[in-house]
């Protein structure tokens, strides 16, 4: 038997070279958009709590509708509901499953950075990167977590990935934050980005 | 997780029982996004009859039905994103692109179908066809399509890529067009890969001509990985594996390329393990090791007021080849089903398929999901074990279940044999 101090020795190489690791988050595969990035590609930024989530078929594929409550507008002129679509979901007997996209339940309050589709209607930008989860601490206070806080995404620019997602801010730190990106020039786009 | 409870096999868990404890939640802390490897799961509708059913609310893994009359087909739509160019290959005349690009993809089923002890062979798969639709990744057709330039509604500003998979919940006559009669619940009826690089200013290069285009990402690398998905993967926690959810980086791939000898060779032992898991052959008889027990708290007071919840919920628990320290199996831990199901929360473990032999040992640890994931995260993957009222009307209550929150202030320990 092996003695545990080489085990031990094994995993901290593996930590140092999962640490020296660079790469996109396949599966599916994310380009990083920073928080200045995000808020200029995306037409609607709001606060909205989910009223409904439903899945049907659409095209020949099964969609997911969410159907949003706008509770505060930081970027766009949405109407006091917004509904958008996302890949994926259960209808009758059948499951389409796609890893990446976020889901909703009922009641649960989001940032959602929002765009318009190919179909004319309404998604949300990168994914689980324009995704950010509010919940209230023992406080009351309202915090927001981004949904790609445990992801890796590729930055297209650097050629390296990153994990500089926002995790646990408060909803005011958040409003700051996303005003300084607003008023910031628009950055320049990598390479055939839209 | 198999659907039913798996004997313990007595002298690879003596040889478990006598590892030492190793804490290595900070292992999980330095990795983005650290799972045990894992399956998309289907539990079947239970307000069916048991002949659509199967009789069991225990869920069943996503796979293939690899006896399907004349395989699972499979076809790639030769549009390829021409202004800017998005798949770069070493061949620039039009026929060579497509035909280097068909090798890739071609290549990379034969990456999964490769690996020996399973029922997943090439056999099993259909001749890759080619057509020149520019969008047929749009439905649940049964047709089961690459697509490499396809601007489906999906894609948002910063996707890249991504693979539809849908499986059906029963026994049916024909669930989906294309795709003859299920014949067992957790099937998967469809899938499609589709890159969508044109939108985000990314760019794919065969291996031919990854060397020379350094800036671009391994087509063979994601398409593996894609396919692991295909085939019924979720992500793994394993760094080395494909199915570890971060691509190598532009300029590199999965080491080493396949080869006529070794057509897995991208793969790591844990993908390889899972794949015998999925696909089991029941003659291999060298994989036939089972380390299986539960991980429970000290103090079983810490689980009062989780309703039905009896053990650590979840952990990841890992298996190492004591002769060459390689990661070969990784589960998502914390449950078991038997019967009729429905899951129960008891701390199961079992790492299945191990390769068995005189000389062959393991090493087991254990660590709970913590770090820079959010606890829910791991939720979210094993959300799809339970069906209850909340989630489909009239549910029969007793194969409802609810999926427990994440327990992940722990430490593990291996108790001592006796």
């Amino acid at each position: 038997m092996n003695s545990p101090k080489r085990w031990f020795k094994i995993f901290l190489v593996a930590v140092t070279c999962t640490t020296l690791l660079s790469g996109a988050a396949i599966g599916t595969t994310l380009v990083r958009m920073a928080l200045i990035t995000l808020a200029h590609s995306a037409e609607i930024i709001v606060r909205v709590r989910c009223i409904k989530s439903e899945a049907r078929w659409e095209s020949g594929s099964i969609w997911t509708f969410d159907d949003l409550e706008v509770i505060e507008t930081f970027k766009g002129s949405p109407s006091q509901r917004l509904r958008i679509r996302l890949a994926g979901g259960r209808v009758g007997h059948l499951e389409t499953k796609v890893e990446g996209v976020p889901h909703f339940a009922p009641g649960e309050e989001l940032v959602l950075f929002v765009e318009h589709t190919s179909a004319g209607d309404y998604s949300i930008t990168g994914w689980a990167q324009g995704t950010f989860r509010v919940h209230r601490d023992t406080s009351g206070e309202a915090r927001l977590t981004q949904d790609t806080s445990h992801l890796a995404v590729f930055d297209a620019r650097t050629r390296q990935f990153a994990t500089a997602s926002i995790r646990n801010i408060s909803l005011s730190e958040f409003r700051e934050k996303l005003s300084a990106a607003l008023g910031a020039p628009v950055p320049e786009r990598p390479e055939g980005q839209r | 997780m198999n659907s039913e409870r798996i004997p313990r096999n007595a002298s690879l868990r003596k040889l478990a029982s006598s590892t030492i404890c190793m804490l290595l939640a900070f292992y999980i802390g330095a990795t983005p996004d650290a799972r045990a490897y894992s399956f998309g799961y289907t539990v079947a509708d239970m307000r069916l009859p048991t002949a659509q059913s199967g009789g069991t609310a225990c869920p069943q893994p996503d796979h293939w039905n690899t006896n399907l009359p004349g395989g699972i087909n499979r076809r790639w739509s030769t549009s390829l994103g021409a202004s800017p160019l998005t798949i770069v290959t070493l061949d620039q005349t039009p026929v060579g692109q497509l035909n280097e690009v068909e090798s890739v993809i071609s290549e990379s089923f034969a990456v999964w179908t490769g690996v020996a002890g399973t029922t997943l062979a090439p056999a099993s798969l259909a001749p890759l066809q080619r057509i020149a639709d520019p969008a047929p990744c749009n439905s649940t057709d049964g047709l089961n399509t690459v697509c490499l330039n396809q601007n489906d509604p999906a894609f948002t500003t910063g996707v890249l890529s991504f693979t539809r998979v849908t499986t059906a919940d029963f026994i049916a006559d024909q669930p989906v067009p294309n795709h003859p009669a299920s014949t067992f619940v957790g099937e998967i009826v469809d899938a499609d890969i589709l890159i969508n690089p044109t939108g985000n200013g990314g760019v794919f290069a065969t291996p031919a001509a990854l060397a020379t285009n350094p800036q671009a990402f391994d087509l063979e690398s994601v398409l593996t990985h894609e396919l692991g998905h295909f085939f019924g993967f979720e992500h793994s926690g394993v760094w080395s594996a494909a199915m570890f959810p971060i691509a190598p980086p532009a300029g590199a791939f999965l080491a080493p390329r396949p080869s006529p000898q070794s057509p897995d060779a991208p793969l790591a032992d844990d993908d390889r393990t899972g794949l015998r898991l999925l696909y089991p052959d029941l003659t291999d008889a060298v994989h036939t090791g089972v380390i299986s027990g539960r991980t429970l708290p000290v103090n079983p007071l810490s689980l009062e007021g989780q309703s039905g919840v009896t053990g650590i919920f979840a952990a990841q628990v890992v298996a190492v080849d004591n002769a060459t320290g390689a990661v070969v199996a990784s589960v998502q831990a914390g449950w078991s089903c038997g019967g009729a199901g429905p899951p129960v929360f008891d701390g199961f473990y079992s790492l299945q398929r191990l390769l068995v032999g005189p000389s062959q040992s393991y090493q087991i640890y254990v660590e709970p999901f913590t770090g820079p994931e959010d606890s829910s995260d791991v939720a979210g993957d094993l959300v799809n074990i339970c069906r209850n009222s909340m989630t489909d009307s009239n549910w029969p209550q007793p194969f409802s279940c609810t999926v427990p929150a994440v327990s992940t202030s722990f430490t593990a320990r291996i108790r001592p044999p006796g």
